[in-house]
């Protein structure tokens, strides 16, 4: 259809975003795995991939900031727009710094966290396969408004869990005979693993967000 | 467009060039029939040039203070006051026949329009709720039919209150009729660009917060409500069918969203606006002749 061709064409580029978003969460769910298993090189390797999924999401997002401002939607849809794709965006970049972390700051997670580490890594990185139905759902249009509401409360829901998974990690963290520094050190490692999916899940509101402006 | 601009979807400025364009088109292609109504049809006898400036001061003055106080008035209210007391002003043969069906379809019009927008309201809610689907496309496509049946309302309210301006004037036979309708519906949009705001925020936002299949409704059911009474001849108030429309769509989502309060401060400015224009034209006419009998 000739109609709407702009406003087409940003749909298409936000799921491109999406898609480049979740290769970088990927990337760096990786690179977190490979690290836990002492494979340096394999994990730099995968942090390298992270960092260059992320700045090709950042010119994405460039190119549909440029896109709606020149045109493309009504006025009051743009900002709802470029909102979600910036909320999105920053679960990239959350992805991203923890890689960075892990990589540059090299923490020493014990053996007997590992297991612990490796869950609450794979939970809070793995929240975007969540992120990205919910956002395909909506932004494609074949889905009720009410399966989108769904995905997104799933996104909550597995937030919830990282906020479990942390605590307890963070209690074993505190109690064991570890080094203040040292305590410390790790509670900073698990805490950019956790922003990945608190990032997910205000992506999650600002998709509610709109959905809930749709309905009449 | 109040309604368009108040929902966001359209800037004021934007909506100001949409209000020129299509009030300027709907005055010059429809706004004869009540530019006939105004001009012969209540007042039966030919006015004076000084009867005509008077009765057009008198209401141009008195819908210009309702502005200011964002009230929003009605032009074809007060220019039928004023016409009728410069008739009696001027001892005139004045059709009341006619003058009652004209004040009747000032109750019937906003009640039309209230009963279609919230009949339409109703269908465009259960549309909605039935596909559940509220992508971006799709809301933009929404605002698309608001702006357009926002242009629509110009185009009606051209029809109407450009004939009805220059209604009295039309029989003096200074200019073409064609070409009074054209600078009718050029000070439509110069109104619109200048006072316009105020108003466009008390319809927009101080009735009832619309969303967009709201904006549209609204609209387009006032559009659709000026449109036919236009037609008919009839001067009608595009306010009070604005205002119906909104209301009708205030209904749908419950009383509680109407506020009660705008809602008399408008059917205030109904009653006094022609009440005002008929007596001030009538005064200010025996005045002037006292003075320079």
């Amino acid at each position: 259809m000739a109609i709407f061709k702009k406003e087409k064409a940003v749909i298409e580029l936000i799921i491109k975003h999406l898609d480049m978003v979740e290769d970088c969460v990927n990337a760096s769910l990786k690179a977190g795995e490979y690290y836990l298993q002492a494979d340096i090189s394999q994990a730099k390797g995968h942090a390298r991939n992270s960092r260059s999924f992320e700045s090709q999401a950042d010119l994405i997002r460039h190119d549909i900031r440029d896109k709606l401002y020149s045109g493309a939607y009504l006025p009051h849809l743009r900002e709802d727009i470029y909102k979600l794709v910036e909320s999105i965006d920053k679960v990239g970049n959350a992805a991203e710094a923890c890689c960075d972390f892990i990589l540059n700051q090299r923490p020493a997670v014990p053996k007997e966290m590992e297991s612990h580490f490796l869950a609450v890594t794979r939970v809070s990185l793995g929240i975007i396969v969540s992120l990205k139905l919910a956002v395909l759902c909506y932004l494609k249009g074949d889905c009720k408004i009410e399966t989108v509401r769904d995905h997104t409360r799933e996104i909550g829901l597995q937030e919830s869990q990282v906020d479990k998974l942390e605590w307890d990690l963070t209690k074993e963290i505190f109690i064991s005979g570890m080094d203040f520094a040292h305590k410390l050190h790790l509670k900073l490692c698990l805490d950019s693993i956790v922003e990945v999916s608190d990032r997910a899940e205000d992506a999650g509101d600002q998709l509610e967000l709109a959905t809930l402006k749709s309905m009449a | 467009m109040g309604t368009s601009v108040g929902c966001g979807l359209i800037s004021f400025r934007n909506a100001v060039i949409l209000v020129a364009i299509f009030s300027i088109l709907g005055a010059f292609l429809q706004g004869q029939y009540v530019m006939k109504t105004i001009g012969k049809g209540i007042v039966k006898t030919d006015l004076s040039y000084l009867a005509v400036i008077i009765a057009l001061v008198c209401s141009g003055f008195f819908v210009t203070l309702a502005t200011f106080f964002r009230i929003p008035t009605s032009t074809s209210q007060a220019i039928v006051g004023g016409v009728v007391g410069i008739g009696l002003a001027v001892n005139a043969e004045v059709d009341f026949a006619k003058l009652i069906v004209i004040a009747e379809s000032w109750v019937i019009c906003p009640v039309m329009v209230m009963a279609l927008s919230f009949g339409l309201m109703h269908l465009i809610r259960f549309i909605l709720r039935r596909f559940e689907t509220g992508s971006f496309l799709f809301q933009n496509a929404m605002g698309w039919l608001a702006i357009g049946s926002a242009c629509y309302v110009a185009f009606s309210m051209g029809a109407n209150n450009a004939g009805n301006a220059v209604g009295p004037i039309a029989n003096l036979g200074i200019l073409h009729p064609k070409l009074l309708l054209l600078m009718g519906g050029i000070s439509i949009a110069v109104g619109a660009a200048t006072y316009g705001k105020k108003v466009a925020d008390t319809v927009g936002k101080g009735i009832t917060p619309l969303d967009i299949p709201g904006a549209f409704v609204a609209q387009i059911s006032s559009a659709f409500g000026m449109h036919f009474f236009s037609v008919l001849g009839i001067p009608i108030s595009t306010s009070s069918a604005i205002v119906g429309a909104v209301v009708g769509v205030g209904f749908v989502k419950g009383m509680k969203a109407i506020s009660k309060r705008t809602i008399m401060t408008i059917l205030l400015g109904w009653l006094l606006t022609p009440t005002f224009a008929a007596v001030a034209s009538f005064l200010m006419y025996k005045l002037i002749k006292i003075v320079f009998a």
